[in-house]
């Protein structure tokens, strides 16, 4: 983690370049369908992978062009003093955020059977606490008061079928 | 042309549009104040409503959305020298020593006036230019959009900023993106994976929540309290007419480099305001005053930037190209209503298109009046804690990328694109050239293969016109300009 800047920088560029690798050899081929013969009624129709392979080869360039720029960087940079690290660990907030990006992923699931209103309701509360909030009745009255103006504006105004999970009477 | 005018005027000025209007500005002035969320934010989060609205009146509340936060972010770089976005950094230069001295009032005043001043001259610049270029634009063909397009993207070079390459990589990442989905030559299957819910490809909708707003919420997750700021007095004084006489002349000059910068695509407003500063302090009698209080700052900046509002609509309207990133996500909200910004839209949407103009005028009225009747509660606006904002935030967004096509999916899409969004961003990858790109990308694909059908394949049909050869040439200027700027930089800056 207590890597400066230019070699995060480095890294980033090689992980992208080996993506890019990735999309150009194995999962072009695999993911995008390639045309039956008989379709192909002229010569000058490019092909469904032309366009991909050529972003990916675009994308492998400047990979390669930010490792480079990142490298000279980090060699201009020896002998100096390291300064301050690039990212900056907090335990507290690290995990908070992931919290939160697991809990947005949750949210695709539980709407299924609990309902968008019901599960947007809990999830008020839930990113309340993650922002900090640490009164007790404010993240309720929040939560109860917005996803209520929303129910009203999409589901009765707008008439948007949202799944309402077991409030389905409503 | 009057009778197009007339049923224009029938459509724009009825009382649900002024009614839209004035909610628009507001919410765009509120958003914009609110530090940390941007006007692209505020066009982002009010997309999804106008997905049931009829065109115009879905525009119109877009277009004052995007004028109330450039205006709005003035109002935090004067009352707590955090510019609520991008373009207001420069008001905070004189604008907060204005606050400091008791002035926030004055400050706040003459700001609103630049603004509204600024928006006027932009608004009618984007009138008189953007009809004379699309008709100039309807001659062109698949191979000289197809060369507009590139010169377009190399906007994503410029949008990059200091990170070049990770603008590119980002650039890159927005177009393979935008080719999910199904073939429109084949009708192959092109990174679907076998889900039906990717056959039609990402959504714009979710992609921008997920990349704009999502990251947004996720910065604001510290599992700490956060701290309210302190907020300078607004004080009952206002901005005498000897006061706004003085600054006048500053404010014209200032609009019209706002207009030119606005209208180049890729520019925005932060450069123009700082430029319009630099040359009112040049210019001005009182040069020494500035950095410590003086109005002329704070209304040189302010007139700046929203000099580029109503400007950065002229490449979009006329040519289909987005200077900036509120004028991409503008793009998509064309797109949603089934018009396409361009040289056709002047042909076969003409109505619509003196709907809009005719209500990007009342916004500048607008803004005049909500902004004076509103400002005391404006300055209130930046109390709002995190912890209440953020989570409206995310509901909303939810909400909205569940409507577009009533589809959980979109939401998944809108979570995933937003942790791919703040991993991104937290390795300061910029976002403008990703969602540049989406947009562009089938655009660019689609006119490449249409030219080379014509051309039976023959690559020389790029460079089969004039127009083609000019905008080659734009495109290699653009992109020696971007290399030149940033060596430039890196030669006089610190390595990092």
């Amino acid at each position: 983690m207590h890597l400066s800047e230019n070699k995060w920088n480095f890294i980033i560029g090689l992980i992208f370049a080996s993506l890019s690798c990735c999309f150009l050899v194995f999962i072009n081929d695999w993911a995008i369908d390639r045309p039956n013969v008989s379709y192909q009624t002229d010569s000058a129709v490019i092909l469904p992978s032309f366009f991909p392979n050529w972003i990916c080869s675009m994308g492998l360039l400047f990979s390669l062009g930010q490792m480079l720029s990142a490298w000279l960087r980090i060699r201009a940079e020896k002998g100096r003093a390291g300064g301050e690290p690039y990212l900056k660990y907090d335990s507290r907030g690290f995990c908070t955020r992931v919290a939160g990006m697991a809990t947005l992923m949750l949210m695709y699931y539980m709407a299924d059977w609990l309902g968008i209103v019901l599960t947007g309701f809990l999830f008020y509360i839930l990113f309340a606490f993650f922002c900090g909030d640490r009164k007790t009745l404010r993240p309720f009255i929040g939560g109860g008061l917005t996803t209520g103006i929303l129910y009203y504006l999409f589901v009765k105004v707008a008439e948007v079928p949202m799944p309402l999970g077991v409030l389905d009477f409503l | 042309m009057f009778e197009n005018i007339s049923q224009a005027l029938v459509l724009a000025l009825t009382l649900k549009n002024c009614f839209l209007l004035v909610v628009g500005m507001v919410f765009g002035v509120v958003i914009g104040a609110l530090p940390g969320l941007t006007g692209t934010m505020a066009v982002t989060l009010l997309l999804p409503f106008t997905f049931y609205m009829e065109p115009v009146p879905a525009l119109l509340l877009l277009i004052a959305v995007y004028k109330g936060a450039m205006y709005g972010g003035s109002i935090s770089a004067i009352l707590i020298k955090t510019p609520g976005t991008g373009a207001a950094a420069c008001t905070v230069l004189d604008g907060f020593p204005l606050a400091q001295q008791g002035k926030a009032g004055k400050a706040l005043y003459i700001a609103l006036y630049a603004s509204c001043v600024a928006d006027v001259i932009s608004n009618l610049s984007l009138i008189f230019c953007a009809g004379l270029i699309a008709s100039f634009a309807l001659s062109f063909g698949p191979p000289e959009f197809f060369m507009l397009i590139a010169f377009s993207l190399t906007i994503v070079a410029s949008l990059a900023g200091e990170e070049l390459f990770k603008g590119l990589i980002a650039g890159c990442i927005g177009l393979l993106l935008s080719t999910i989905g199904i073939d429109l030559v084949y009708g192959t299957n092109r990174y679907t994976l076998g889900s039906v819910d990717l056959m039609s490809g990402i959504n714009f909708i979710p992609l921008i929540i997920g990349l704009f707003a999502i990251p947004e919420v996720l910065k604001a997750c510290t599992g700490r309290p956060q701290v309210t700021e302190h907020v300078s007095a607004v004080v009952g004084d206002r901005v005498t007419w000897a006061e706004f006489k003085r600054c006048f002349k500053t404010i014209v000059r200032s609009s019209c480099i706002g207009v030119i910068l606005g209208a180049i695509p890729g520019i925005g407003g932060a450069p123009a305001a700082y430029m319009s500063y630099n040359e009112a302090r040049r210019l001005s009698p009182r040069r020494d005053n500035f950095g410590k209080g003086e109005l002329e700052g704070v209304a040189a900046a302010e007139a700046g930037n929203n000099g580029c509002a109503g400007a950065t609509l002229i490449p979009l309207l006329s040519l289909g190209v987005p200077g900036d990133i509120v004028t991409a996500v503008m793009l998509g909200a064309f797109m949603m209503h089934n018009l396409t910004p361009g040289p056709l839209l002047f042909q076969e949407n003409i109505v619509v298109v003196y709907a809009i103009y005719i209500g990007i005028l009342a916004t500048s009225l607008l803004m005049l009046i909500s902004g004076m009747c509103c400002i005391r509660a404006f300055s209130k606006i930046v109390h709002i804690p995190k912890a209440v904002l953020f989570p409206i935030i995310l509901l909303v967004c939810c909400y909205g990328s569940f409507s577009i096509n009533n589809s959980m999916f979109d939401v998944l899409v809108m979570g995933l694109l937003g942790v791919m969004g703040y991993v991104l961003a937290l390795f300061k990858f910029p976002e403008a050239p990703l969602l540049v790109a989406f947009v562009l990308g089938p655009l660019f694909e689609d006119n490449l293969r249409r030219s080379l059908i014509i051309s039976h394949g023959s690559s020389a049909i790029f460079f089969s016109s004039v127009i083609c050869w000019i905008f080659f040439a734009l495109t290699l200027l653009s992109l020696g300009y971007t290399m030149f700027t940033i060596l430039k930089n890196r030669r006089s800056g610190p390595i990092a």
